[in-house]
């Protein structure tokens, strides 16, 4: 048996001594090749992952057995063209440059179905579509009379009119509407009477709630109204450069809440303002008294604010502030400060606010501030915008897909997709025609995409996400407030 | 060579070597854990090559390891049928046993000539060793039994499988050792055994161990060596000279087959160096397997298994558990440790470094059972096997002293010193750091991979890697269960197919028990030697149910 053990023993040894600097050197992407020039090489490889999966690759025109998702190893460092198939879907093809010992990765292709799948859900016509973001409920107009409008719950699939049939409102027609995201109220400005009547509808119930808070705009029409949270108390209305706080409950309106500001934006129960280059902050409920809590004040605000600007201010992280400017110009409290001087017509956040997604007329580009900053850069630069799309004609909405990979976006009226962060422009795919001059929605949680079909109105259902990358999504979740109490 | 094999009563130099060596193992085994998790974080290329390297190794061994487990298994199995008495009786004539083995018939079967063709090898260093052996009926048997806190019951049931081997209970002196500390109850079941069997043996004594003696600790080897000396009084009362005499000492729950005694006089005898070796049974946890909790079965029967392994190594093999030596021997080298809980592995070692290298350890081809660790509750359970396998782990103490030893002997050559040496620490670093490798550290490289890491082509082979090697793995254990079933007694109450499968099933515990009931008590005892806080022998719960 000593024997035995002792042959084995060295036997084993001299094979773990072999087969390691071998494994070794494959798993760094060594191979030997037959041909005389290459000897050992040092290779690298590309990873690729579909939804759906299961789709064949060829890759510089050779086929391989593997079905997606597949790891093709032991590629020569090149350029490689790889093409992805998979009946009923359309041809993915990039051309996609291998590096020594590196690994490209595609690890969330979309493949977009030949034909995308749509459904009418409410057959009857509308002409526009307003979304509450980050709320389950679309307003749907058919023509500005109350009567029609709907409140839709993309969640559920129900659809309940925001006013009853008989109810004395049902002819007064909406002139102006407000609404502020994760919150199922919205405002209505309806005509009628000399400065017009303001409707408080929740929605969020079986039935909406209409309640007139008329008394409530006494300095008449503002030019912007806000306010937080799924049972607000206080309303805020901007005049000019004043904002005023309406009580909602104890139906008063406070004047001079801030004064000459430049920009407001609420959060978590505190109204945070921008004036004379300083940072203010006062809760929603402070008393006359109070001044308010200046946060941030000093010369660099003065570069970095034009005077006579006036921003939006919008939390997306309990950290991360982004300023948008009246001509489109994008600030954050995050260096480098200053990313867009003109030209941004919106920006969406992702669910952990690090990642927004932010839109011109012809581009679109991702700010992302999660990246770390380089180690040895001189300078401190902070996140960078990545163009990830130029070539588009009239820009007017845009969404993440499928977590941060893909970009849903409206053009005129045409629906296109594009993947992003795979290095290099992609192109875009064409889903859907929608109706002109108002808004669609996308919920990466159900995958799909709410829109009006141009030819008859309906509101209508585009499936963007197949079944399986759905399960994905929802594992990590989707920012949805409405509900939340103040 | 006079070295005192204690860490009591060290000044300067030699105090200073005994603190490295005490810090050795559980440093590396900290630097291994600690070091390849930051590798991870920070370099994870590196600690991915490390990793392959580790992982490579491991399923190596483990297949080297399953390998001579089936060895093992079937030696015994083999082995379960010879007639030991017969052996030992014809080695007390030689020559003509000798001539009878040649001429008989070796059968027809490859294994069962296998066997005689080993057993007549034994006989033939013998003979040319021309070390003559005592005869058979002039062997006498000591069985120590330390006794503190365990049931009437574990106590009888050993003493009544010693009782069983006949015919040579005449030739056995049972000695209970007693701790004076006992609980009344305890002393009164150890007096009842002994009124019971004190007619079954050539001699039955209860030797009472008093507390507090000048340089002992509470732990077994006290109590046990206190016994023995007792017995050296006995033995030399009655004429016994102590080089017929073998000293066994035996854990309190073990339980020993019919033929033990049998086999251990024939190996005793067959050992031309009888008195420079100790003889190990297998030690299995198997008198109450079927009654504890199912991650104890599986511990258990991992311990089984690796005792198993072990005894096809006869060049390493240390003692452990219950196990057999020459009382000329222990008499010699100043008994079994007075200081140390690990007293079964510390007395080979205090063997080796008294005779200076001439000592070793010759395996039985014979189990011995035991009982698994049984506190009532799961969870009771659970602590209970924690601290047992912590007090296993504890024989860590044994490398400084070893180390010691080796420094100071000039006769023990430097081989035999780097091989010792090398198993002992290499053997405690990988059982506390292993586990940790294997079931966590080496997955962080994919786990949370750095954007650069993630771009490699390492990063993907790595995974790759890592999955190939847990199939293989896979394999080992689908082994190691086939064996389980061989080896495990048999139920002995029928359970419902589901419990068949649920007990198949126990074995994918594995890696949940190497990290909390293998690698956590390990580190713990490392930490604790690392740290200077000494550990106090405990009893390990053990019930029996009937």
């Amino acid at each position: 048996m000593i024997i035995l053990r002792k042959i084995l023993f060295y036997l084993f040894l001299a094979v773990y001594l072999v087969l390691c600097p071998l494994i070794i050197l494959y798993a760094l992407g060594y191979i030997f090749t037959p041909k005389a020039e290459e000897g050992f090489a040092k290779t690298g490889l590309i990873h690729l992952e579909t939804v759906p999966s299961g789709a064949s690759l060829l890759i510089a025109n050779r086929r391989y057995g593997e079905k997606t998702p597949a790891t093709i190893r032991n590629l020569l460092p090149g350029s490689y063209d790889v093409k992805i198939v998979k009946p009923g879907c359309r041809p993915w093809n990039r051309k996609v440059a291998v590096e020594p010992g590196k690994a490209v990765a595609f690890s969330q292709i979309l493949l977009v179905p030949k034909k995308v799948k749509t459904r009418a859900l409410l057959a009857q016509p509308f002409r526009e579509l307003v979304p509450i973001p980050e709320t389950r409920f679309l307003i749907l107009f058919g023509t500005r009379q109350a009567g029609d409008i709907r409140v839709f719950d993309w969640k559920s699939g129900s659809s309940v009119p925001l006013v009853a049939v008989g109810s004395p409102l049902v002819h007064e027609v909406c002139e102006r509407y407000f609404f502020s995201k994760g919150s199922p109220f919205f405002l209505l400005k309806m005509s009628g009477g000399k400065e017009g009547r303001y409707l408080w509808c929740r929605v969020d119930r079986e039935k909406p709630e209409i309640r007139e808070i008329s008394d409530l705009f006494v300095r008449g029409e503002p030019a912007e109204v806000r306010w937080e949270g799924g049972n607000p108390e206080y309303l805020f209305a901007l005049y000019g450069r004043d904002l005023v706080r309406l009580g909602l409950e104890k139906k008063s309106a406070a004047s001079d809440f801030f004064t000459k500001i430049q920009g407001y934006g609420l959060y978590k129960g505190r109204v945070f303002g921008l004036r004379s280059f300083t940072m203010i902050r006062r809760n929603f409920d402070a008393r006359a008294a109070d001044p308010g809590t200046v946060i941030e004040k000093g010369t660099f605000l003065e570069n970095l604010f034009r005077e006579s600007g006036v921003y939006k201010i919008d939390f997306l992280s309990n950290d991360t502030l982004c300023f948008l400017g009246e001509n489109g110009e994008l600030l954050s409290n995050e260096l480098p400060y200053h990313f867009v001087k003109e030209g941004v017509r919106g920006y969406e956040a992702d669910p952990d606010g690090r990642k927004v997604l932010l839109w011109k007329t012809t581009s679109f580009g991702v700010l992302d501030f999660s990246r770390p900053a380089g180690k040895k850069e001189l300078f401190k630069r902070g996140p960078e915008i990545d163009w990830a799309f130029d070539g588009g004609s009239d820009l007017q909405q845009a969404f993440f897909v499928y977590g941060t990979s893909h970009v849903l976006f409206r053009d005129q009226d045409g629906l296109f997709l594009v993947p992003i962060g795979e290095g290099g422009r992609s192109p875009r795919e064409f889903l859907a025609k929608v109706l002109g001059n108002t808004a669609v929605f996308y919920s990466d949680k159900t995958g799909e995409c709410y829109y009006l079909e141009p030819s008859r109105g309906y509101l209508t259902v585009l499936e963007v996400l197949p079944p399986e990358a759905k399960s994905l999504v929802y594992m990590f979740g989707e920012k949805e407030i409405a509900g939340k109490p103040q | 060579m006079k070295f005192i094999y204690s860490r009591q009563g060290l000044k300067g130099k030699e105090e200073f070597v005994q603190r490295v060596f005490e810090i050795l193992p559980g440093l590396t085994s900290w630097t291994l854990v600690l070091g390849l998790i930051g590798l991870s974080f920070w370099q994870p290329l590196v600690s991915a090559i490390f990793v392959i390297i580790f992982l490579l190794a491991w399923i190596m061994r483990l297949f080297y390891m399953t390998l001579f487990l089936v060895l093992s298994y079937l030696r015994l199995s083999l082995e379960k049928g010879t007639d030991w008495l017969a052996r030992a009786r014809g080695l007390d004539r030689l020559d003509l046993y000798r001539e009878e083995l040649a001429k008989a018939d070796r059968g027809k079967k490859w294994l069962s000539r296998l066997i005689l063709n080993s057993h007549l090898r034994d006989l033939e260093m013998l003979k040319t060793r021309g070390k003559v052996p005592p005869l058979s009926s002039d062997i006498r048997h000591l069985v120590v039994v330390p006794v503190i806190k365990e049931s009437e019951a574990v106590i009888e049931a050993n003493i009544a499988s010693i009782a069983k081997n006949t015919p040579l209970t005449r030739q056995i002196v049972v000695a209970i050792a007693l701790e004076s500390r006992a609980a009344d109850e305890v002393k009164e079941g150890v007096r009842r055994v002994v009124a019971k069997y004190r007619g079954e043996f050539l001699d039955l004594l209860l030797v009472e161990h008093p507390e507090g003696l000048p340089g002992e600790a509470r732990v077994k080897g006290a109590n046990a060596t206190f016994a023995a000396k007792a017995a050296a009084e006995y033995f030399r009362g009655k004429g016994v000279p102590f080089e017929n005499v073998v000293v066994s000492c035996f854990d309190t729950d073990t339980v020993v087959r019919p033929d033990y005694f049998a086999c251990l006089t024939y190996s005793f005898m067959a050992c031309p160096d009888r008195h420079r070796a100790s003889f190990q049974p297998v030690p299995v946890f198997h008198n109450n397997i079927w009654e504890v909790p199912g991650f104890a079965r599986v511990v258990e029967t991992g311990s089984s298994f690796f005792q198993l392994i072990e005894t096809t190594d006869p060049e390493k093999l240390v003692t452990f558990s219950s196990h057999s030596m020459s009382f000329q021997a222990l008499v010699e080298m100043g008994y079994w440790p007075v200081d140390m809980i690990s007293d079964d592995s510390g007395i080979f070692w205090k063997a080796y470094l008294y005779f200076e290298g001439q000592y070793r350890v010759v395996p039985m081809p014979m189990t011995l059972s035991m009982d698994v660790v049984d506190a009532g509750t799961w969870w009771r359970t659970v602590v209970s096997l924690y601290k047992q396998k912590r007090r296993w782990a504890w024989g860590v103490e044994n490398f400084p002293l070893v180390m010691r030893g080796f420094l100071q002997s000039k006769k023990i050559s430097l081989y035999n010193k780097i091989r010792h040496g090398f198993k002992l620490f290499e053997g405690h670093v990988t059982w506390a750091a292993l586990p940790f490798l294997l079931t966590l550290v080496g997955w962080l490289p994919a786990i949370f991979p750095s954007e650069e890491f993630s771009n490699t082509v390492l990063y993907y082979s790595a995974n790759r890697f890592t999955q190939a090697i847990f199939g293989l793995s896979s394999l080992a254990l689908a082994g190691t269960i086939g064996m389980s079933i061989w080896l495990l007694p048999k139920k002995q109450k029928k359970y419902p197919l589901l419990w068949t499968l649920v007990h198949g099933l126990e074995w994918f515990l594995v890696p949940v028990i190497l990290v909390f009931l293998s690698a956590m008590p390990a580190l713990d005892a490392q930490t604790r030697l690392m740290f200077n806080r000494r550990m106090e022998f405990w009893v390990s719960d053990k019930r029996r149910q009937g």
